[in-house]
């Protein structure tokens, strides 16, 4: 080939060295400071080795594996029904004669909105006094769930809000992992007779698998980490009933400015996304061209 | 030969496919045409049920935030932010992704997957060590703090969409300047960037709005001075009173930037989104 050697040596050197400053080194300089004592609060400048005070803490707190249940919850519920909802659309305007054309720019909007705007327009709507939401049910004689005292209405409101923002994302990926199965498989089995749930069943699925795994795996390791909607909207509340880890670690921070037990807990979040991220790539990897 | 029952059934499918695709379009669509709406309402009429939608739109909303709250201030932080976060990963990432895109190299795929593991990590996780880093060299609450936060953030997006674009030009167009003596500098210069201008472009558009929408690193790293837009539009409602109106405003504000941006880069939509995963 046309390249000299050890010249990518040079050619990937900013990028490491820039992502080993600012993303690699914090998290060293973090793992430190999850052994010691550390508020930033004034005065105390000595931080001492704890002797593991803070991991001990945590793996003894009841609220921590509280916030683990929490989110592994609301990272199952989101996916499943993004995943659901999202392929269901995209085997439905699947076919050439019904192709959402323009319009299906329209429902892509979503994912495009900064997760900020989300969570204050879906607060608003689940609000009792002036939410759209408790407005719309009851005008079609439906009872409205109390969304911001009910625990499981509570996780629920974040999940729909979730649902909003990215099941259009997943109809984009398994719109694009459709037209790629080939339309002549497609056509044998009309000749061959074979009905639409069945060729759905037995000819889609098993084609489109890489395309869920995929899917799966891109949406529960943001599903994992998710934060902004959840400060935003229910604030972990009521009670604890939706303080997924983001928000834990969070509070430990911001409440008791605990830096040294947040940064711990952030280091067991890390530690599961990784391990989740792992899983995904050792698919992935199988899948692209290196 | 299409008998009666293969007809209804069709009939029934299209009829399905039109009510899903209906429902769809409203659902995903309502919240936005709502915020549209309520930011041209007056503050009262925002949050009357049932809406009212024929009225008199006023922009009393839009002038009421930059009049009465620091909006110019923030939308500026927002701006300056996002252009340099996205700048820097860009010029930063651009010849590392030639590297992937042309180079062989022993643990070139553990390495790109690597970076890529990095966007993956969760924000809280860095963050709290940036609060004590960042209180040593006085980067808090300073443009320069949050866009080196950011820059960490959206590089590893950077690297991976470009080696992608980079890899769908003709090597044979590269090997045409090396006979002619160019430098790997100078292809990348003469070659590499007015061919993937417009991948480079959209690479560009996905940082900026990564960058732009982010609410957890500006809300802590970010808390006052170099505030941006959308932690700004989150404490419009910390107070007893919310003023909805002036919240969607602010939400238009934050969104229809973004939107332009995706439209232009609508072709890149699916690969700008799966980081060029496939």
């Amino acid at each position: 080939m046309i390249t000299r050697r050890r010249e990518h040596i040079w050619l990937l050197m900013p990028t490491i060295v820039t992502l080993f400053l600012i993303s690699i080194f914090p998290l060293i300089y973090a793992f430190n400071v999850t052994l010691r004592d550390y508020s930033l609060a004034g005065g105390k400048q000595v931080h001492d080795f704890n002797n593991f005070k803070n991991y001990a803490y945590l793996l003894t707190n009841k609220e921590f594996y509280h916030s683990l249940w929490v989110t592994l919850k609301f990272a199952a519920l989101c996916v499943s029904i993004e995943l659901a909802l999202g392929l269901g659309l995209a085997i439905l305007f699947s076919s050439k004669h019904y192709r959402l054309g323009s319009a299906g720019m329209m429902i892509m909007l979503p994912m495009a909105i900064a997760p900020a705007v989300i969570g204050l327009v879906f607060r608003w709507f689940y609000s009792a006094e002036v939410g759209f939401i408790p407005y719309f049910l009851h005008s079609i004689g439906l009872p409205s769930p109390s969304w911001n005292s009910k625990g499981t209405a509570a996780l629920f409101s974040l999940v729909i809000a979730d649902v909003w923002e990215w099941t259009p994302y997943v109809f984009l990926i398994a719109t694009a992992g459709l037209k790629s199965i080939q339309e002549e498989i497609y056509e044998a089995a009309d000749i061959d007779g074979a009905g639409g749930w069945n060729k759905i069943w037995h000819l889609t699925m098993p084609m489109l698998r890489p395309t869920i795994i995929v899917i799966i795996l891109l949406r529960a390791i943001p599903a994992l980490k998710e934060f902004d909607k959840i400060y935003i909207i229910t604030d972990g509340g009521p009670g604890t009933a939706t303080e997924a880890a983001s928000a834990f670690i969070f509070k430990q921070f911001l409440w008791f400015n605990n830096l040294g037990t947040a940064t711990a807990a952030a280091f067991i979040l890390l530690i599961i996304i990784i391990i989740a991220s792992q899983v995904m790539f050792r698919y992935l990897r199988r899948h692209e061209e290196w | 030969m299409v008998n009666a029952k293969q007809r209804v059934a069709k009939t029934a499918g299209t009829i399905v496919r039109y009510a899903a695709g209906a429902a769809a379009i409203v659902f995903f669509v309502f919240p936005l045409v709502w915020l549209l709406k309520a930011s041209f309402n007056k503050p009262i009429d925002a949050i009357t049920l049932p809406p009212v939608w024929i009225f008199r739109p006023m922009i009393n909303n839009y002038l009421e935030i930059f009049r009465g709250e620091p909006f110019l201030r923030f939308l500026k932080n927002s701006v300056l932010v996002s252009s340099f976060s996205t700048l820097l990963a860009i010029v930063i990432g651009l010849p590392a992704a030639y590297a992937f895109a042309r180079h062989e190299f022993k643990g070139k795929s553990d390495l790109a997957f690597w970076i890529l593991s990095i966007f993956m990590f969760p924000p809280l996780a860095s963050i709290l060590p940036y609060i004590i880093l960042f209180n040593r060299l006085n980067l808090v609450d300073t443009i320069p703090g949050l866009t080196l936060a950011h820059l960490g953030m959206i590089l590893p997006i950077a690297v991976w969409l470009m080696q992608r674009f980079i890899r769908e030009i003709p090597v044979e167009l590269e090997e045409a300047a090396f006979v002619d003596g160019a430098g790997t500098v100078q292809r990348i210069l003469k070659v590499i960037i007015p061919m993937t201008a417009s991948g480079i472009a959209a690479a560009a558009v996905f940082c900026y709005i990564f960058s732009w929408n982010d609410f957890i690193f500006a809300l802590v790293l970010a808390p006052v001075s170099a505030k941006t837009l959308p932690v700004a539009s989150v404490s419009l409602s910390s107070w007893a009173y919310i003023n909805w109106g002036k919240i969607s405003a602010a939400s238009v504000i934050i969104t229809f930037p973004v939107l332009v941006l995706i439209f232009g880069a609508r072709k890149y939509l699916v690969r700008g989104f799966t980081f060029g995963l496939k």
